[in-house]
C-alpha cells in the first residue's frame, strides 16, 4: 500500500483573466517509509504540488489518498486528523520562527494548542530537543530566535515540525540559506529524524546536489508538469530528459565549469512539450504534447525516448 | 598593480544602546584584473565589507578604524561629495536579490537611460540611449527589452539587466554580492558564465561575495574566507581548496567533498565562549591558548592564515 498518492492532480491560479495552469495531470505515489524530492525551478509547481499533498490547497481535478483512503479532491477538504499526520519546514529559518516566543513556546505550541500543557508537555519538547541536538534543552528553552545561530534555528523549525508525530514531513528547500560548513549537520539531521520518527520525507528544492542524500526518488518538474521520474541515483548519473540534463549541468561544482545546456530565447512560445522554448533538441513534433513514457522503473516525458 | 587595500577595518553596528562588531581587524588586498571570492556564512561581515566599500553603510554601522583604500585614495575619510564622483564609476555593485532594484513602474530603458544621465551630465539622450543598448547587448538582452517593464521580464532576464546598470558607467571594480541568491541553477549557470566572460573581455577586477564555495571555484582566482567578521584564510584559489589551512576552511571543503560524494560528515560542538577566536566553538584542534584572543594574521606559504594552531613547527 502506498503511504502517500496524489493521481492526475491538476491546479489552475486565476487572476483576472490570466490563467496559469500550475499542476498539470501530476501523479506520484509514496511507499511507506520512502523519501521522495520534488526538484524544479520556481515556477515549475513543485511548492503547490507538496501543498495539495498536505491539505493546505485543493486541487481543481485529481485525487489525493493517505494509506490508501481517499482523503481529498477537488470537492472534499482534507480533515484536521489527516492533516495532522503531515508537518513541513519551510524554507527560511529565519522568518517562521516568531521573533517574541521562546524556543520552549514555538516548539511546544503544535501540542500546547491541542490542549497538553505542564509536564507531559515539557517533557515532549525537551525530548524533541534533544533528538535535533540542541542540548542540553535546559540552555535553549527559554531563548529567542535573535539568540540563536542559523542552524540552531533550523534545528527548532525541525523540533516544532516533529513534535507531534508526523507521518509526512514536508522540508521546502530545507538548505539554501545556510553556508555548506552546516548543511552536513541540517542533512543529516532530517535523514536520522526521519527513521526515528518513521516519517517519509519529502524534500522540495531546486538544487540537485542535496536529492541523492535525502531522497530514494526524485520527481523532476518543469512548468506544472512531471518531466521525468526515478530512482535518484539513476536519474542523477543518467538524465534522460534535456531539461534534467541542463539542470544537472548547472549545479556548480568544485572541479569544473558551469554548462548551459538550455537555448537562451526571449521568445516564451507556449505549446507543446513544456520545455519546447529552451530546449536544445527540439524536433517539430514537440510542438504537441508529449506523453509519459514508462522505462521501468523511470518515467520520462520526451519524445526522444 | 594593488588597486583595492583594505586595513585592519572595524565596523561596528549600534543597536539598542550596544555594539555589536560586524567587521573585526580586515586587511587585504586586491591587486588589479584580479577575481576574488569572499566566502563566509550569514553574519560573517562579507556585506557589510561591501557596503562600506561602496559607502553605503546603513546609519546605524560606524566605520571604527582602519582603511579602504582605492588606487591609494581613503575612501573611508573620503567626504561624500567625493565619494559620489567614485561610486558606480569606479566601483559598482551587484546587490542580493538585486532583481527587485529595478523601479517596477518605468520602463527598463528609461530607467538605464535615467542612471546615465544622472552620472554624465550634459550628455545627449542618444548618448545615453547608446550606450543603454551596447551595456544590454553584452548581457545578451535586446532592445526590445528597453519597452518592457520589469515583470515583464523572467528572474534571470532582470538580474542581467541590472548588471547592464551596474556595467553602464564603465566601473574598473565590480562587487557581486550574492547575485544568483533568487535564481534557479539553471538561470544561476547563465549569470555566472555572464559574469565570467564580461570580467574577462573588460579586464574587470572582481569582488564576488557568496556563502557557496561550488560557485566561485572556478570564476575566481583568488578566495578569502571570511568567519565571525573577519578574515580566516586567503590565498590562491586553487591552493586554498586543494590544502586548506584554516580549520574553518578545513570544514568547509569537507563537507563539500562529502556532498559531492554523497557522504555527510559532522562536526562536534562545543559551547561558545564568546571570547578569542571566533571559530573556537567549532573547531576541533582548538587549544586553551586558543581562547586568549583574536588570532594574529600570519603568512604560511602563499596564504594569510589567522590560526595559533596551524603552519607551528
Amino acid at each position: 500500500m502506498l503511504a502517500l498518492e496524489v493521481r492526475s492532480i491538476t491546479k489552475r491560479f486565476r487572476r483576472g483573466n490570466v490563467t496559469v495552469n500550475a499542476l498539470n495531470d501530476v501523479s506520484i505515489g509514496l511507499d511507506e517509509g520512502e523519501r521522495l524530492a520534488v526538484v524544479g525551478e520556481s515556477g515549475s509547481g513543485k511548492t503547490t504540488l507538496a501543498r495539495i499533498m498536505v491539505g493546505l490547497e485543493q486541487p481543481d481535478q485529481g485525487e489525493i489518498y493517505f494509506m490508501g483512503r481517499k482523503v481529498a479532491d477537488p470537492k472534499t477538504k482534507m480533515d484536521v486528523e489527516t492533516r495532522r499526520k503531515f508537518s513541513i519546514v519551510f524554507q527560511d529559518p529565519y522568518e517562521t520562527l516568531n521573533p517574541v516566543k521562546t524556543v520552549f513556546d514555538i516548539v511546544g505550541f503544535p501540542l500546547s494548542v491541542r490542549g497538553v500543557k505542564g509536564e507531559k508537555l515539557r517533557e515532549a519538547v525537551y525530548s524533541v530537543l534533544r533528538d535535533v541536538r540542541l542540548t542540553p534543552p535546559e540552555l535553549y528553552v527559554s531563548k529567542l530566535p535573535q539568540q540563536l545561530s542559523g542552524g540552531q534555528k533550523q534545528r527548532v523549525a525541525i523540533a516544532r515540525a516533529l513534535i507531534y508525530g508526523p507521518k509526512v514531513l514536508l522540508a521546502d528547500e530545507p538548505t539554501t540559506m545556510i553556508d555548506a560548513s552546516l548543511k552536513a549537520e541540517v542533512l543529516k539531521l532530517f535523514l536520522d529524524l526521519s527513521s526515528k520518527y518513521g516519517v517519509n520525507l519529502v524534500t522540495i528544492t531546486h538544487d540537485f546536489s542535496v536529492a541523492p542524500i535525502l531522497s530514494h526518488r526524485v520527481v523532476v518538474m518543469y512548468k506544472g508538469m512531471i518531466v521525468e521520474e526515478g530512482p535518484t541515483r539513476e536519474v542523477l548519473t543518467n538524465p534522460l530528459h534535456p531539461y534534467t540534463q541542463a539542470l544537472i549541468a548547472a549545479v556548480p561544482k568544485l572541479e569544473g565549469e558551469v554548462k548551459l545546456m538550455v537555448r537562451q530565447e526571449e521568445t516564451r512560445e507556449e505549446r507543446g512539450c513544456p520545455f519546447f522554448s529552451r530546449c536544445p533538441m527540439r524536433m517539430e513534433k514537440c510542438r504537441e504534447e508529449p506523453p509519459m513514457r514508462d522505462l521501468g522503473d523511470r518515467r520520462v516525458r520526451c519524445f526522444l525516448y | 598593480m594593488t588597486i583595492l587595500d583594505v586595513r585592519d577595518l572595524n565596523v561596528v553596528y549600534r543597536a539598542n544602546g550596544r555594539e555589536i562588531e560586524a567587521v573585526r581587524d580586515l586587511s587585504f588586498t586586491v591587486e588589479k584584473g584580479d577575481s576574488m571570492a569572499v566566502v563566509g556564512e550569514s553574519g560573517s561581515g562579507k556585506t557589510t565589507l561591501a557596503m562600506a566599500i561602496m559607502g553605503l553603510l546603513p546609519s546605524q554601522a560606524i566605520v571604527r578604524s582602519g582603511q579602504i583604500l582605492l588606487e591609494g585614495q581613503d575612501l573611508v575619510t573620503m567626504p561624500e561629495s567625493e565619494r559620489r564622483k567614485i561610486r558606480w564609476k569606479k566601483v559598482a555593485m551587484v546587490f542580493q536579490a538585486s532583481q527587485n532594484a529595478l523601479d517596477p513602474v518605468k520602463k527598463v530603458g528609461s530607467q538605464l537611460v535615467e542612471l546615465y544621465l544622472y552620472h554624465n551630465r550634459g550628455a545627449k539622450k542618444e548618448e545615453a540611449l547608446d550606450r543603454v543598448a551596447k551595456a544590454l547587448l553584452t548581457v545578451n538582452l535586446s532592445q526590445s527589452i528597453m519597452n518592457m517593464y520589469p515583470h515583464e521580464l523572467s528572474g534571470g532576464m532582470k538580474q542581467r539587466a541590472v548588471i547592464a546598470a551596474s556595467l553602464l558607467l564603465e566601473p574598473d571594480v565590480l562587487l557581486a554580492d550574492e547575485p544568483t541568491t533568487a535564481l534557479d541553477v539553471v538561470t544561476q549557470a547563465e549569470i555566472l558564465l555572464l559574469i565570467k566572460r564580461i570580467v574577462s573581455e573588460r579586464g574587470l577586477t572582481l569582488l564576488f561575495i557568496t556563502h557557496d564555495i561550488s560557485l566561485v571555484a572556478s570564476l575566481c582566482n583568488r578566495i578569502m574566507v571570511m568567519y565571525g567578521g573577519t578574515d580566516m584564510e586567503s590565498g590562491p584559489m586553487r591552493d586554498v581548496l586543494l590544502s586548506p589551512t584554516h580549520p574553518y576552511t578545513q570544514r568547509l571543503m569537507e563537507v563539500l567533498n562529502g556532498l559531492e560524494e554523497g557522504r555527510l560528515t559532522l562536526e562536534q560542538l562545543r559551547e561558545d565562549q564568546g571570547r578569542g577566536c571566533p571559530f573556537l566553538s567549532r573547531c576541533r584542534f582548538a587549544e586553551s591558548r586558543c581562547a586568549e584572543g583574536l588570532p594574529k594574521r600570519r603568512s604560511l606559504g602563499n596564504r594569510e592564515v589567522r590560526c595559533l594552531v596551524r603552519g607551528e613547527g
